[in-house]
């Protein structure tokens, strides 16, 4: 599908609330928006503390659609999807996005203990500051969960994500230059404990099986055990963007205070485990903060 | 002669009105000292006959915006209750509360027959779409039953003098229901107060979590 169409279709359905629903008494609407700031230790992935930068940003999403009960258990949605980050150190990195998410969820019962499952596939086109990263990210993916007594949510997911980059070019005869062409599969469970009714905490753990982009200074090592490399501007004159094949380890831990029946604040911390092909290991903090509005 | 009359008249009236118009205002606090709203409370005869239903046996728990109202409803057992949903979506509206088990399945508009509650006792009431809406029924065995307001106060008026037992319930209350029963003897008007230890709402929560999609 060609860029144009994407953002066509996305702008279609992030304004179709403006127009009423197809028949207004079984939609109802998605409005859901997401205000923060996002600070990472290591956001170039890299594993020598030569090349480590941190960098913090504004983060922003916007999401926007229709949700339909399909019987008394099941429900689909369609929804266009706006993000924005912008990098505070290196804006290079400052990118936009757009697309369009669909989903279905089942639910086995009746009652908020009712277990459900839940399906779902998007895509979404990114522009960056620095364009060597534009590209679209396709995912589908399945979860399940259910409630456990009144405090606990318990959840699993899987997903699985592909990046497809504009540009590939190549920056060493014989090594491809697609690097941000990439693929992985993630495997998650989440456990959410609602303290009272204002409250929640959570904490999750995901395996992420694939590529990852990890940008540093020219060194044999990673030059060996990537698969493809390209110039990355974005962190500087000298940095290289190599593409290797990693398995990361991502334990979350969060908290939610529910403002309005509505809204929330939130906090979060992510630590990132890389274990690369090669021995080449990294470790990334995140740490989030933000405002969540949800109509 | 003709004032003698008028005043004898009066104190009949005044006598008639003091034995007809006894009232018991309930109070309830929590554990903090504060007010609490949506407490029923109920009084029952300890003696003589059944009470008759002085009451309407239809009624009503709207849906809008996505929240049962009112919070808690109180009628008397044989009420009648309709479910209008007032939102421009469906709706999905069960019990599994052995008082009363329904469903109502997704449906927008106010469904043809009422659902008839036969049997006393509490009936949690949610929406099978949207988890976090929840509200409960009270269904009495008496006609002398009322919800507090925010202040934490309701008068139940028009009881007959007599004995009853009275007794307060809120969906959060710890411990039962039976350990509030009071024993009052009534000749006018009395006002009686309770304090109850509240546990923290554990419903689903409607207020967004990051990573999850709630019902969507």
């Amino acid at each position: 599908m060609s860029g144009t169409l994407w953002v066509l279709l996305s702008l279609c359905v992030l304004v179709s609330p403006l127009f009423g629903p197809p028949g207004s008494a079984r939609a109802s609407w998605i409005f859901d928006a997401d205000a923060g700031f996002v600070y990472e230790t290591n956001v170039g992935l890299a594993q020598k503390a030569r090349d480590v930068k941190s960098d913090g940003a504004l983060s922003t999403a916007l999401s926007t659609g229709l949700a339909i009960p399909l019987d008394d258990r099941s429900t689909a949605s369609i929804t266009g999807d706006l993000s924005g980050n912008l990098h505070v150190e290196l804006p290079g990195l400052s990118n936009l996005g757009v697309g369009v998410t669909t989903a279905f969820r089942h639910k086995f019962g009746l009652g908020p203990s009712a277990p459900w499952v839940r399906v779902f596939g998007s895509g979404a086109r990114f522009e960056f500051d620095d364009s060597i990263r534009d590209g679209f990210r396709y995912r589908v993916g399945a979860g399940a969960g259910m409630r456990l007594g009144n405090r606990l949510d318990v959840r699993v997911d899987y997903s699985f994500e592909e990046y497809e980059a504009d540009h590939g070019k190549v920056l060493a005869r014989g090594v491809p230059g697609d690097v941000f062409d990439t693929t992985a599969h993630t495997y998650s469970g989440r456990l959410d404990f609602f303290y009272n009714e204002t409250l929640s905490l959570f904490a999750g753990y995901a395996l992420r099986d694939g590529d990852v982009v990890s940008t540093t200074r020219r060194n044999a090592q990673i030059f060996a055990a990537s698969s493809a490399l390209t110039a990355d501007r974005a962190f500087g004159p000298g940095f290289i963007a190599y593409k290797i094949d990693a398995i990361v380890h991502i334990l979350t831990f969060g908290m939610s205070f529910a403002m309005t029946s509505k809204s929330s604040l939130n906090i979060g911390y992510e630590r990132q485990i890389g274990l690369g092909r090669g021995g080449l290991d990294y470790y990334n903090d995140v740490f989030r903060a933000g405002l969540l509005f949800s109509y | 002669m003709r004032a003698g009359v008028v005043g004898a008249i009066v104190a009949v009236m005044v006598l008639a009105g003091v034995s007809d118009a006894a009232e018991i205002t309930a109070v309830v606090k929590d554990q903090h000292g504060e007010p609490v709203a949506d407490a029923v409370v109920v009084a029952v005869p300890r003696s003589g006959p059944p009470p008759r239903v002085a009451r309407p046996v239809r009624d009503t728990v709207d849906q809008i915006d996505k929240e049962f109202v009112p919070y808690v409803k109180a009628v008397v057992v044989g009420a009648s209750v309709f479910f209008p949903n007032k939102d421009n979506i469906r709706h999905h509206v069960y019990s599994f509360s052995p008082a009363k088990t329904f469903e109502l399945p997704l449906y927008s508009g106010t469904p043809a027959n009422p659902v008839v509650f036969d049997r006393p006792g509490i009936v949690p009431i949610g929406c099978n779409i949207h988890d976090w809406m929840l509200a409960y029924i009270y269904v009495a065995d008496s006609p002398y039953v009322a919800i507090t307001a925010r202040p934490g106060r309701v008068t139940l008026d028009s009881l007959p003098p007599g004995t009853y037992a009275v007794r307060v319930w809120h969906p959060r209350m710890e411990g039962t229901e039976e350990a509030t029963v009071r024993s009052i003897t009534l000749a006018t008007t009395q006002e009686v107060a309770w304090q109850l230890t509240l546990r923290p709402e554990l419903r689903p929560r409607r207020a967004p979590v990051p990573g999850q999609r709630g019902y969507r």
